[in-house]
């Protein structure tokens, strides 16, 4: 396999437990220390050290030309990045959330993915859109939905979504040191996870799925933050003597089919679950794949979960019964090995 | 390791039979070489290697394959792909082996129709048969109204497994996995190849049943599907051949590679001329719509070499081809199809059909359309007639033919439209051979 895995270049040195957000905040600082034509910008991300404090402490260390506090023009910072990567620069994006980035669709799906193409190669745009999507904040209809499948259609874009702060940190560094655009989607509840992050420069392969927990009676693929649930869900579904096999997706464009075919295979059933609408979501283009590659493999239908068809309700109640739960998940589960579903 | 699926021979062909493996489970085989004799609904074909490798066969001799169904493998190197594959390859050949011994050239036997004539004398070999008959010939269609996952309904194939006799206990009934390896595992699967016929055939020892080989058994589904669904109605026409005849005899006498040039390429020439002036007729009703096809291609209905049956080999583009081109083909591909061994597309694509008895003396009958073609013509023999001709009784030959029309796709006045310019081009028959 050409793609070098975080594996064969992690340093023999002790791994640190770090939060999401510090492995976030290192990739960049590391990133930015080792190449100039690194800079940032975004809303509050300067003096305020962004809305959840990535690039806290960043302004002082590097200044206001490479850490720029932007106006509130969605559309502009991501034209301003564009232009500049066009001409050199590596610019990383923070939007405040992936809602607000629909302002900016335009700049991201008629020109950060097709610029390289519809210039014949000559130029590239090298640049990075991090944002965090996700709702459980009571931060209603505006600010929490997961729209990542629409960046998941663009050809051009790459799309990932780290759900470990080792992954996070390693998967950042190659997003900027890539030359096409990629949008990288973090999850507001996963910035206070802690997890270990190796310690050292390292980098984690882009386009990659990875296998969080082996079983043989299904398979579950996770988007994003749901990976970690489906995690869950795994390990409280032993005590019912379901041995459940856990593929992180962690790209969403491309799609790293190739793990999740040798799973489904193994266990001959899958469930696949995102926090976004599940509709003409990633989850559909996940089953549809699975059914195309492992149809004569299957021994039961290939489920999707995902949120509840409605804008985010602001009620705490009705947010949480609106996200997939991991006893979500372990229902799906059941019902797909044909147990009793509580 | 490279699947070998079953192959589509026909248009109509929905599974095929290995008549006979020319190589063995383990042997090394090379791209190229025969490794099976293959039954469609039509004819036998080779099938042949298309690479390197171990063969690993999947579906025993007289054993159904729908088409695409995997019937063999061929492994990378030697022994591993042989011992790996093994397992699941044992219960199919389990069943078939032990009745090989009995009946050894029955393979070759049970192809030919004609076995019908000798039996009744006999009571042995219709028994031998029910033998070999794999009873779960029926068990494709019920599995369709079945319940059961992808998974278990290839490892019901794999196994020999009837699901039809297999209860479900997945979700809704349906049949999983663990339903065909518990189905599989307890059952000696020589009982249930036993089919329950044989019951009923001793019971009536005056009506010998015979089975049909898989053409007669097609064509049986095929013209009853045809006469069930197919609202049609007939035109009848007579044409004056004595041009015709006389034209042929000069072919045949003075013209190279004519020698052998018969009425019926006389016919195809002129239905082809006549086809391409009305388009209409090379046409089909497909889910409401007309379906005009771009290609002439005629079929001939003929009778097989050996036995009941009928092959329509089918003459491709006949109207961008001359009458010698036609002559040539059309003698070609009816002996290819009649050999057992046609070339690809030799069986398949017809847009019009012919039905020629006349060599049989048969004055005129009525043929059955072969769907989704819109017509067939059936023609009778040539004969010697008394014709009234300006008020004079003259001699004359006539041939009857008669188009059967299928009257969701084009209309009487058309069907007398066409059958008037056959008429028009066979009674002309220099018009067949100037170049179109």
């Amino acid at each position: 396999m050409a793609t070098a895995t975080r594996e064969q270049q992690k340093a023999p040195a002790a791994a640190e437990e770090k939060l999401y957000r510090v492995a976030l905040r290192e990739a960049l600082t590391e990133e930015m220390d080792r190449d100039d034509t690194v800079y940032l910008i975004g809303e509050d991300i300067g003096k305020f050290g962004g809305a959840y404090r990535v690039t806290e402490g960043l302004l002082d260390r590097f200044g206001p030309q490479r850490v720029v506090d932007a106006p509130i023009a969605e559309e502009v910072i991501v034209g301003t990045a564009i232009g500049s990567a066009m001409l050199g620069l590596r610019p990383v994006v923070e939007m405040m959330t992936i809602n607000f980035s629909l302002v900016a669709y335009d700049q991201i799906v008629n020109n950060a993915a097709k610029i390289r193409y519809m210039f014949g190669g000559e130029v590239k745009v090298p640049m990075v859109i991090r944002m965090p999507g996700g709702a459980g904040h009571q931060l209603s209809a505006q600010h929490s939905h997961s729209l990542e499948v629409l960046y998941g259609l663009i050809p051009g874009l790459l799309v990932v979504a780290p759900t470990t702060p080792e992954d996070a940190k390693g998967m950042l560094k190659s997003a900027i040191r890539g030359d096409n655009p990629v949008m990288f989607l973090e999850s507001m509840s996963l910035y206070n996870v802690r997890g270990m992050v190796p310690a050292g420069d390292y980098t984690t392969p882009l386009g990659k799925a990875a296998l969080r927990r082996e079983g043989s009676d299904v398979t579950v693929v996770g988007v994003s933050r749901m990976a970690v649930l489906a995690n869950e869900a795994a390990k409280q579904l032993e005590e019912d003597d379901i041995d459940a096999e856990v593929i992180d997706l962690r790209s969403i464009r491309p799609i790293d089919w190739q793990p999740i075919v040798d799973s489904v295979r193994k266990t001959s059933r899958c469930v696949v679950v995102e926090e976004g609408w599940s509709t003409y979501g990633v989850t559909a283009e996940v089953v549809a794949g699975v059914q195309e590659r492992c149809f004569d493999y299957l021994d039961a239908p290939v489920r999707r979960l995902g949120g509840a068809q409605v804008p985010m309700p602001y009620n705490q109640g009705l947010e949480r019964a609106s996200i997939p739960t991991a006893e979500d998940i372990k229902r799906l589960v059941r019902a797909t090995l044909g147990k009793k579903v509580d | 390791m490279s699947d070998i699926n079953m192959p589509k021979l026909s248009d109509t062909m929905e599974e095929g039979t290995i008549v006979e493996w020319k190589k063995k489970s383990g042997e090394q085989v090379k791209a190229g070489d025969v490794l099976a004799e293959v039954e469609s609904d039509k004819a036998t074909f080779d099938l042949e290697a298309d690479a390197d490798g171990t063969l690993q066969i999947l579906v025993e001799q007289g054993v159904p394959a729908k088409i695409g169904a995997p019937i063999a493998r061929i492994g990378e190197g030697g022994g591993e792909a042989a011992t790996k594959q093994d397992a699941p390859s044992k219960a199919p050949a389990a069943e078939a082996r032990p009745k090989e011994p009995e009946t050894p050239p029955a393979a070759a036997e049970e192809r030919e129709p004609t076995t019908q004539r000798s039996a009744p004398s006999k009571q042995a070999p219709p028994t031998e048969k029910t033998g070999r008959q794999p009873a779960p010939q029926a068990a494709p269609q019920d599995g369709e109204h079945l319940k059961a996952s992808p998974l278990a309904r290839r490892l019901a194939e794999e196994m020999g497994v009837d699901l039809a006799s297999v209860k479900g206990s997945g979700p809704e009934g349906r049949i999983v996995k663990e339903d065909v390896l518990a189905a599989g595992g307890s059952r000696p699967k020589a009982d249930r190849r036993r089919p329950q016929t044989a019951a009923e055939r001793q019971a009536g020892p005056d009506v010998e049943v015979v089975e049909p080989t898989r053409m007669q058994a097609t064509i049986a589904r095929r013209m009853a599907e045809s006469k069930s669904t197919v609202p049609e109605f007939q035109v009848t026409v007579e044409a004056r051949v004595d041009l015709a005849v006389s034209l042929r005899q000069q072919l045949k006498d003075s013209v190279a590679g004519a020698e052998k040039v018969t009425m019926t390429d006389f016919l195809v020439r002129a239905c082809a001329l006549a086809l391409r002036k009305f388009p209409e007729v090379n046409s089909s009703w497909v889910d409401g719509k007309f379906q005009r096809k771009r290609s002439i291609n005629i079929g001939l209905a003929v009778a097989p070499s050996q036995g009941m049956g009928l092959l329509v080999p089918v003459v491709h583009d006949a109207d961008e081809k001359d009458l010698i081109q036609i002559s040539i083909e059309s003698r070609q591909v009816i002996e290819r199809a009649r050999s057992g061994r046609p070339a690809e597309g030799d069986l398949s694509g017809a847009t019009f059909s012919i039905s020629n008895l006349g060599m049989f003396g048969v004055d005129e009958f009525t043929a059955i359309i072969n769907p989704p073609e819109a017509a067939i013509l059936a023609v009778g023999a040539i004969k010697d007639v008394a014709i009234v001709e300006d008020g004079r009784i003259v001699p004359g030959k006539v041939m009857r033919m008669t188009l059967s029309v299928d009257h969701r796709v084009f209309y009487g006045a058309t069907a007398a439209q066409f059958m008037a310019e056959v008429k028009r081009l066979i009674e002309n028959p220099v018009t067949l051979v100037v170049p179109s």
